[in-house]
């Protein structure tokens, strides 16, 4: 059933090739099937496998469904699901690569095999490229491709060290045999570079401004869908499969992450670039989470996560629709009151202002930090954040006060108006109620560290054999 | 109605009364004045004492009504109501109605929230609601206000996020967020350096808050450019939360007895003592540099700094008198300063321009505004009969009976120099000569003159009969164990007594009054002074020129205003002083250039570039972990 997550985006995206009028239906069909398929298996609370060709692991491929990736695939495809309601100029002739990317998203998820999550990688890879194509964007769609391929190389390397170090590629083999010494080393080094790329760790980000500030599309894919599956692959690798090794080079690299995301979004001129300068701090944030490896650090991570995909959701969203509606954006939201108020409360949300989800998540990550008796985390986070507030609240007075040149107003489509604000009043709904994100968050985290289970679910739901 | 319901209730009205303003804003303006009078008659009604503990938003939201939080949220709301009196006519000046009413009564609800707060993150959490509304209310009229409001912002948000750490720091050792908590476990602490650190992180949103030096810079553009009635509202009020934090690090967490140890001259500990130090400098520089403006508004602006200076050293002496000398200047600034702010606006309103150096003359159109200034500055410069005399006298005598020389110098220095500065906008907006584009100029509407009015007797009364607030404010010293057993306030005698005796106010006023009626009936004696029309010989065929003009014939008499550099001898002195505003900036530039770096290096160069820094990655990482 789960394997229908993968194969039907996949099938649909062959068929969208010859049928090419019918590709944005066939787009909105098949994201709605598969959160249909994904609602339906709500919170399993049990690993649940698919074995491909009922071939028992670990031999042959698998895919997994336990909280984690039950969690990860939801946002996952309610994303994709938001994206294919958006109108069709938005996503015109692009359908196809965003079928391909939603079937490998789901794949990458849902993989139970190191080398199974590499090929899904590398369609991650090959999609995003062109999506982030689209509106000539072609350099910077280029050295993504460049970027990505060397991340994808350090990535098989990892998988094949792997390999040769406990003769299997299944996940939950490998966490069972133990990896040890230099082949640990070795391994969770070559992953935090060749997933550090997507997870858009300094200094492998350099991709992201362009990629994310070049058209309207990919940042609202990439950033948050693509994003969360990237992070959740590294909750996944570090704490199910490497049992918490490894962790200390993420939360520095993580940390450095935070400050120069930060101070590079201060100088950036460009709406969409600053807030994708944002993304690659708030991934910073989540990386130094996850690498404390607590199952309340990873809630809360996940829980930041969450916060910030659906608040990067509605920045991206109304800012790539005005950056090409509008040839200067001085004072543009007095035209458009609706997205203006969304676009703020999402900005507020990301900075942690009260009355917005993201105080609550920030709010117990320092918490957390210092009843782990860390005190570098906070400090880093706190001056990120002023840093946040400066840019933010820059934006936010020339977007709504700066006095406007004529333009004529251009007609807002139904969707972006209705997502925006929907998903600004889902962020006030959090902060008033954090336990909807946090109890999903919770399962997650629970499930990520818990590798026994995962083991023993993993071997014991078998069925067929050799 | 339970406690914390009234700034939740308030907050969702907010939202209710901007949907009733984008109809019709007066009546979005009058409900928020009813909204607001209705605040300050039931905050009267809140029993001392009431404790209450709310689930609310994942968090355990603690709220306490203390005599603490009824005296700040009576001078807040005070100064907000009539500010929202006074905007129901001149809102009609701001392009975004309906935001404006919004914001402000988000801004009563996130004040009133953190003057009930009991534990620190419900005092964060109602603090950023009101920092942000403030935020989002000052760049609503003027340009220069976007630039200023993100200096505005960011420091605000270094002191408050520098709280934010202080508070976590002490919850992670004392375990308890409850400020009564934190008390407690300081006294119990023994590390003094832990104690230093969480007393400074702490005091730093109140420094960040109430223009104390090393934050202050950004009062002089935020207030200076905000909408003017809302720079009332900054100053007289949003100062005050700024103050509120200083009084929970040093009395509430009562920093005589968990500093004992490290006392630094006369008894007053050392965090105290550096606080002090930075409040003297900060009567210096608002002092200094208020004398050099020439716009009305940041010349104000630098007098919020000297006066928040004056309060934080009469609560930083831990002195019964300083303490009541800095509760009651709180009360005195944010009346003085409001109404001073609100006449500015008023005058705006009728001439539409800033400058002093445009003005004149105003005070044979709009003599009520001009009566209501001129008490205000009375007040503020600390002369008798209204009330800045007594707060201000209060200070005065702690820091001489305390021997501290330097700080009553400076003290003595920033009251003459307060004279001096207020002065200024006195002489070159009311008096002198009317610029004859200004003719018709009428006097401040009704229902802007009213509010000022009002906190002008009040002032006045609390002048000659200071001791309801002082009563108030003794209670709350006595609670908090200030010296208790010293009583200041004596009414059945009409007494206020100090160390070297007492003294009777209303007796002070009696011979103010005595000299005003000797001095109005000398003036009526004399003859009076003769008015001059210049342009008679313009109009008269000939007319003789007159000896005032020295025989000159005057086409413009307009240039012959001379109120504007009137200390330029005096300001000359320190000319070529060293600006710690471009220090601070040049911080800000710090950053943004750090970013640049950052961004042509890593950022934007080629694929071959970032191929490079995988690599170099790859084998830092392999190079230190092996």
């Amino acid at each position: 059933m789960i394997s229908l997550l993968v194969a039907v985006p996949l099938l649909a995206a062959f068929v969208s090739l010859f049928w090419k009028k019918a590709s944005d239906v066939l787009f909105s069909l098949v994201a709605l099937f598969n959160v249909i398929v994904v609602l339906s298996k709500w919170f399993p609370g049990v690993v649940e496998i698919h074995a491909m060709g009922n071939w028992k692991p670990p031999f042959g491929i698998n895919l997994v469904l336990d909280d984690a990736s039950f969690y990860a695939a939801l946002i996952v495809n309610l994303i994709f699901l938001m994206v294919s309601s958006l109108p069709v100029e938005t996503k015109k002739g692009y359908e196809t690569s965003l079928m391909l990317l939603l079937g490998a998203t789901n794949g990458f998820v849902l993989t139970g095999d190191l080398f199974n999550s590499f090929v899904f990688m590398e369609i991650i890879t090959i999609t995003a490229v062109t999506t982030a194509a689209k509106r000539e964007n072609f350099y910077n769609a280029y050295k993504y491709l460049i970027l990505g391929g060397i991340a994808g190389s350090f990535y098989l390397l990892a998988t094949i060290f792997a390999y040769g170090a406990t003769g299997s590629l299944n996940m939950a083999h490998i966490a069972m045999v133990g990896l040890s010494g230099s082949s640990l080393l070795a391994v969770t080094m070559l992953y935090t570079i060749g997933l550090g790329v997507e997870a858009k760790l300094f200094p492998l980000n350099g991709w992201v401004p362009g990629v994310y500030g070049g058209n309207e599309v990919s940042p609202i894919v990439l950033g948050t869908a693509v994003s969360f599956a990237a992070l959740y692959m590294l909750g996944r690798l570090f704490g199910t499969v490497f049992h918490g090794s490894g962790l200390n080079t993420l939360y520095v690299l993580s940390l450095v992450t935070i400050l120069t995301g930060e101070m590079a979004a201060l100088r950036e001129s460009r709406l969409l670039r600053t807030f994708a300068y944002s993304s690659v701090a708030q991934a910073g944030v989540v990386a130094a989470m996850i690498s404390k490896g607590t199952e309340n650090a990873l809630n809360l991570a996940y829980f930041h996560l969450t916060n910030d995909v659906i608040a990067k959701f509605v920045i991206f969203l109304v800012a790539g629709f005005l950056v090409y509606s509008y040839r200067d954006l001085n004072g543009v939201f007095r035209k458009h009151k609706l997205l203006g108020i969304s676009f703020s409360m999402a900005t507020f949300s990301l900075v942690g202002f009260p009355m917005f989800a993201g105080f609550q998540s920030k709010i117990r990550m320092i918490m957390e930090a210092f009843s782990t008796k860390d005190f570098l985390f906070p400090a880093v986070l706190l001056i990120a954040t002023a840093i946040e507030v400066g840019y933010v609240i820059r934006w936010n007075v020339r977007l709504w006060f700066e006095e406007e040149t004529f333009e004529e107003r251009s007609k807002v489509p139904l969707t972006i108006g209705f997502f925006s604000f929907a998903l600004a009043i889902l962020l006030v709904v959090v902060f008033l109620q954090p336990d909807v994100f946090l109890e999903g968050t919770q399962k997650m985290a629970k499930a990520l560290l818990d590798t026994e289970s995962y083991v023993n679910g993993v071997f014991s739901a078998v069925k067929g054999g050799m | 109605m339970a406690l914390g319901l009234l700034p939740l209730v308030l907050l969702t009205l907010s939202i209710f009364i901007y949907l009733v303003s984008k109809m019709s804003w007066k009546m979005g303006a009058l409900l928020n004045f009813l909204a607001g009078l209705f605040t300050i008659l039931y905050v009267f009604t809140l029993k001392v004492g009431t404790f209450e503990k709310l689930d609310l938003f994942g968090l355990n939201i603690q709220f306490e009504w203390t005599n603490v939080s009824f005296y700040f949220s009576f001078v807040s709301l005070l100064v907000i109501v009539s500010v929202m009196l006074f905007s129901t006519k001149w809102l009609e000046t701001q392009k975004y109605r309906a935001s404006y009413n919004m914001f402000l009564l988000m801004v009563t609800a996130g004040s009133l929230g953190v003057f009930m707060a009991a534990d620190l993150i419900t005092l964060y959490v109602f603090w950023e609601i009101a920092v942000l509304s403030s935020l989002l209310i000052v760049p609503m009229e003027k340009k220069e206000a976007r630039k200023a409001v993100v200096v505005y912002a960011v420091m605000s948000a270094v002191g408050t996020y520098a709280f934010l750490y202080g508070t976590f720091l002490a919850y992670q050792r004392y375990g308890t967020l409850n400020i009564h908590g934190i008390a407690q476990g300081m006294l119990n602490d023994t590390s003094i350096g832990f104690k230093m650190a969480v007393f400074l992180l702490l005091s730093a949103a109140g420094i960040a808050k109430s223009g104390i030096f090393p934050l202050h810079i950004w009062l002089r553009e935020t207030h200076g450019l905000a909408p003017n009635a809302f720079s009332s509202v900054l100053s007289g009020q949003f100062i005050k939360l700024g103050n509120y934090i200083f009084l929970l690090v040093l009395s509430v967490i009562p920093s005589l007895k968990v500093f004992s140890e490290v006392t630094v001259y006369s008894g007053i500990p050392l965090p105290n003592y550096i606080l002090i130090a930075l409040g003297n400098v900060s009567i210096v520089i608002g002092t200094l540099m208020a004398i050099k403006q020439d716009d009305m508004k940041m010349l104000m602006a630098y007098s919020s700094v000297a006066n928040g200076g004056y309060i934080l050293i009469g609560i930083g002496t831990m002195d019964p008198l300083g303490f009541e000398g800095g509760m009651f200047h709180i009360f005195n600034h944010a009346v003085a300063s409001a109404v001073i702010f609100m006449a500015f606006a008023a005058v705006i309103y009728r001439t539409k321009t800033q400058k002093i150096s445009e003005m004149g003359g105003l005070i044979h159109k709009m003599p009520v505004t001009f009566l209501v200034y001129l008490f205000s500055i009375i007040s503020l410069a600390g002369i008798p009969p209204m009330s800045g005399f007594i707060s201000k006298w209060m200070i005065y005598q702690a820091l001489v009976r305390k021997g501290m020389f330097i700080t009553a110098f400076l003290a003595f220095f920033g009251s003459i120099g307060s004279f001096l500065y207020v002065f200024r906008p006195l002489a070159g907006v009311f008096l002198g000569q009317l610029p004859r584009k200004y003719r018709d100029v009428k006097e401040a509407p009704a229902v802007m003159l009213t509010p000022m009015v009002l906190l002008v007797l009040i002032s006045f009364f609390l002048g000659v009969w200071p001791f309801p607030i002082l009563q108030a404010i003794e209670k709350i010293r006595v609670d908090l164990d200030v010296a208790p057993s010293f009583k200041i306030s004596d009414p059945e005698n009409w007494l206020v007594k100090g160390f070297a005796g007492s003294w009777n106010p209303v007796l002070v006023f009696g011979l103010f009054l005595v000299g005003f009626i000797v001095a109005y009936i000398l003036y009526s004696l004399f003859p009076r002074p003769k008015k001059v029309d210049l342009l008679a010989p313009h109009r008269e065929e000939g007319t003789p020129i007159n000896i005032y003009t020295g025989g000159e014939f005057i086409y413009n008499p307009d240039l012959y205003h001379y109120n504007t550099k009137f200390y330029a001898g005096f300001e000359r002195m320190y000319e070529k002083h060293p600006s710690w505003e471009k220090l601070l900036k040049m911080f800000g530039k710090l950053f943004h250039d750090a970013g640049e770096w950052i961004h042509s290096w890593f950022f934007e160069p080629s694929s071959s570039a970032y191929t490079f820094w995988v690599v170099v990655t790859l084998l830092l990482v392999f190079w230190v972990r092996w």
